[in-house]
């Protein structure tokens, strides 16, 4: 991963890069000629004050807004070139979102919510062993045919992170992810996360405020009146970085 | 050498056929239509890692000959339409408001085509009659010449001369006369034990004229008792006279065999010595096709009671008239000459021609009517679906737009919404369609009693064939109208919506 004038930090292929993004909203100028890359199996926390434009970024990187200038490049191919079939396609298959206020579907149980992004992707025959997998894997056994409005914060958030890796995507975005849970709750989220980087290469994107974690980022950039800057982490955790 | 048929060659290029449908090709437009990615039935392997299309397959054939990934997309089929489904259900009371009003113009739509094919058969039957192609109906002249409807109760005759010279037209092959007697003459009921008397104008004609009449009554031959055909029209007005005066309304099968007496006065009326003579007479049969405003008796009857009454005091002479003649010509080709030599005498002509033109006239006014009433509803309809619909989308924005973001592409969303709309259409046509079958029979029961004019109107029960235009037709609506606001739906701000 490198932000912008950074060198690279690991010897990984870029899966994905934001290059000259410039977005204004009327007059107001949200990001500007901001550009950074992210490597499989990193995880990325992006910080800045209320309004500063990560929700805006995580909007681009998906492929949901268009920028006013700059590109968003996945595999080599400008993602805000593709049609909108093309981007929904890719925002289904190889981004997982995760938000602050869990945004699970009320009328439907944490079942029907961890599957409902997989059958608007094609059915696999495999499907039910894999949410299978996933509800054991994320203890959800007892909450499985449960609806959101009758599970804690903690749950309701293992739910939606389990509805983002239902389609096994490259990466997930992740807006505010712990804002809304009480300190054990985000700590699991947290370790969830490295779980995935570590165990299924997934880039992770967090726009957060939250210190702890971005304490456990391995990239770490702020965006600061419009300009994204990045923030060295402590020589303790690249070396951490560089042994895995 | 093996030849190879032309069939054989399509399916190899192009996959297989059934009943001439190719189905590797309504396979893909199926799967371009839902979102399968090119050869890419199955995309995770069992520990959850991503595999690319060239992993999967790389050609549809080959997702088509595997049964079990054809399996897998039904199933995926299944489950969309599952949610599509549960997604209608979900909002079947909100939709059912918004698309209440769908019921009321499809149930009208029934109505009017009920109406519109009972009326065109009671205008064309009752009104003006029914004629064969090479018939033509003479009529005097009248003063009102060109009405939309035109009913042989008129007092304007055809003098007998201009009927010796039609007669004598070259090509005429028949006539049939219909005779109106000039004198008075009341009918006398015993109803109820209440003696009912009114004037009543008698016409006559050949017992052969009416083809497809009473055996009994072609056969007639001049004796004790007078056989009467009551026309439609006229039980329609005896039925509006008996409401008015408190009697109850008597129908074709209580009137069968009624006795009457024609109470005949050889003087008109007002002269000091009039002569009455008390005929008995018995109701014989009714027709639809007689475009008469007074009874039938056999023209026979008339002439020979003018004949035997020409001598009384102050007796009207001849005592009867020419009130329309039915003229038969040899050959159809003929038939615009000999009505222009006629029109020449200075009678009026109608042929079926004419009739159908008056129909088509009558008709016209009543499909504008109609149409303006519809076209109102239909308008107010789609402005109510629009209007829910919308309200419908910004209720249900934060689930679009989640949908948005999870993947679902506009096209999509805006799919699933129109077919839900259609659905919802299809149903509340059906809904709309039996209300308008219910609403048929009530006024079938019922309007004879409100309108006793119109008691000879038999609106149409049978109108399964438009159910499918009904659901159709709803359906259509409705798509249409949510058509908008599903483009709404499919633009929504997605991380604002799911912010909230």
């Amino acid at each position: 991963m490198r932000g912008k004038g950074g060198g690279k930090t690991g010897d990984a292929p870029d899966l994905l890069s934001v290059e000259g993004v410039s977005v204004s909203f009327g007059k107001r100028k949200i990001l500007d000629e901001v550009s950074f890359t992210v490597e499989p199996s990193s995880i990325v926390a992006i910080t800045g004050r209320s309004g500063a434009g990560k929700t805006t970024l995580l909007g681009m990187i998906s492929g949901l807004m268009k920028p006013d200038s700059g590109k968003v490049v996945y595999k080599g191919q400008n993602i805000l070139r593709w049609g909108d079939f093309r981007r929904s396609r890719f925002r289904n298959r190889e981004i997982g979102f995760v938000f602050q206020f869990f945004n699970l579907l009320p009328d439907m149980t944490s079942y029907q919510n961890i599957i409902y992004p997989a059958i608007i992707s094609p059915a696999s025959r495999s499907l039910k062993e894999k949410v299978d997998y996933l509800v054991g894997y994320l203890g959800l056994e007892k909450i499985v045919h449960q609806y959101p409005a009758t599970l804690s914060g903690g749950e309701r958030q293992r739910v939606a992170v389990a509805r983002a890796i239902i389609n096994s995507p490259r990466i997930i975005l992740a807006d505010e992810p712990t804002g809304n849970l009480d300190e054990r709750s985000a700590g699991d989220i947290i370790t969830l996360f490295r779980t995935l980087r570590d165990e299924n290469g997934m880039a992770i994107i967090i726009a957060t405020h939250d210190s702890r974690t971005v304490a456990g980022a391995d990239v770490h950039l702020n965006i600061d009146n419009a300009r994204l800057q990045r923030i060295e982490p402590p020589e303790r955790r690249k070396k951490a970085r560089r042994a895995r | 050498m093996k030849i190879r048929s032309g069939m054989e060659d399509f399916k190899r290029n192009n996959g297989p056929v059934l009943c001439g449908l190719n189905l590797r090709r309504i396979f893909y437009r199926i799967r371009m239509l839902t979102n399968v990615p090119e050869g890419a039935i199955i995309r995770s392997d069992r520990h959850g890692n991503y595999l690319d299309s060239a992993d999967c397959g790389s050609s549809l054939s080959a997702a088509w000959n595997d049964k079990k990934k054809m399996k897998a997309f039904l199933l995926y089929v299944g489950r969309n339409l599952y949610f599509s489904m549960r997604e209608i259900v979900r909002n079947i009371l909100r939709s059912l408001l918004s698309s209440f009003g769908i019921i009321f113009l499809i149930a009208f739509l029934v109505l009017y085509l009920s109406l519109r094919q009972s009326i065109k058969e009671y205008i064309g039957g009752t009104l003006f009659g029914t004629l064969d192609i090479n018939e033509i109906v003479v009529s005097p002249p009248a003063s009102g010449a060109g009405e939309l409807i035109s009913i042989g109760g008129r007092t304007e005759k055809i003098a007998p001369d201009r009927v010796r010279r039609v007669r004598a037209i070259p090509g005429v092959a028949m006539i049939n006369s219909i005779i109106r007697m000039e004198y008075p003459a009341k009918v006398k009921l015993e109803m109820f034990g209440r003696s009912v008397r009114e004037y009543m104008p008698v016409y006559g004609i050949s017992p052969s004229f009416l083809r497809k009449s009473e055996k009994r009554w072609r056969s007639f031959v001049p004796g004790a008792e007078v056989p009467v055909i009551v026309p439609k029209f006229v039980l329609d007005v005896f039925n509006n006279l008996a409401a008015a005066r408190g009697l109850p309304q008597l129908g074709e099968k209580a009137l069968w065999g009624f006795p009457m007496e024609l109470v005949i006065e050889t003087a008109a009326r007002g002269a000091p010595e009039r002569r009455k003579y008390d005929q008995p007479a018995r109701v014989f049969g009714f027709s639809a096709e007689l475009p008469l405003t007074g009874l039938v008796v056999p023209s026979d009857f008339i002439t020979r009671f003018a004949a035997a009454h020409a001598g009384d005091p102050g007796a009207i002479r001849p005592g009867f008239s020419y009130a329309q003649l039915v003229v038969t010509v040899k050959d159809v080709k003929d038939l615009p000459e000999i009505s222009k030599r006629i029109k020449a005498l200075g009678l009026r002509v109608e042929s079926q021609q004419d009739i159908a033109s008056k129909t088509n006239k009558a008709l016209a006014v009543i499909d504008g009517s109609s149409l303006v009433i519809m076209g109102i509803f239909l308008f107010l309809t789609v402005i109510a679906i629009f209007n829910s619909y919308l309200t419908i989308v910004y209720n249900r924005s934060y689930t679009f737009s989640l949908q948005r973001v999870i993947g679902v592409s506009k096209a999509r969303i805006i799919l699933t919404f129109v077919f839900e709309a259609a659905v919802i259409g299809a149903l509340f046509g059906l809904v709309g369609y039996y209300m308008g079958v219910m609403a048929i029979g009530y006024l079938k029961h019922n309007m004879p009693h409100w309108v006793p004019v119109l008691k000879g109107l038999a609106l149409k029960s049978d109108t399964g064939g438009l159910l499918p235009l009904a659901v159709g037709l709803s359906a259509l609506l409705s798509s249409v109208s949510a058509f908008i606001p599903a483009v709404f739906a499919s633009n929504m701000n997605l991380f604002r919506a799911v912010q909230k």
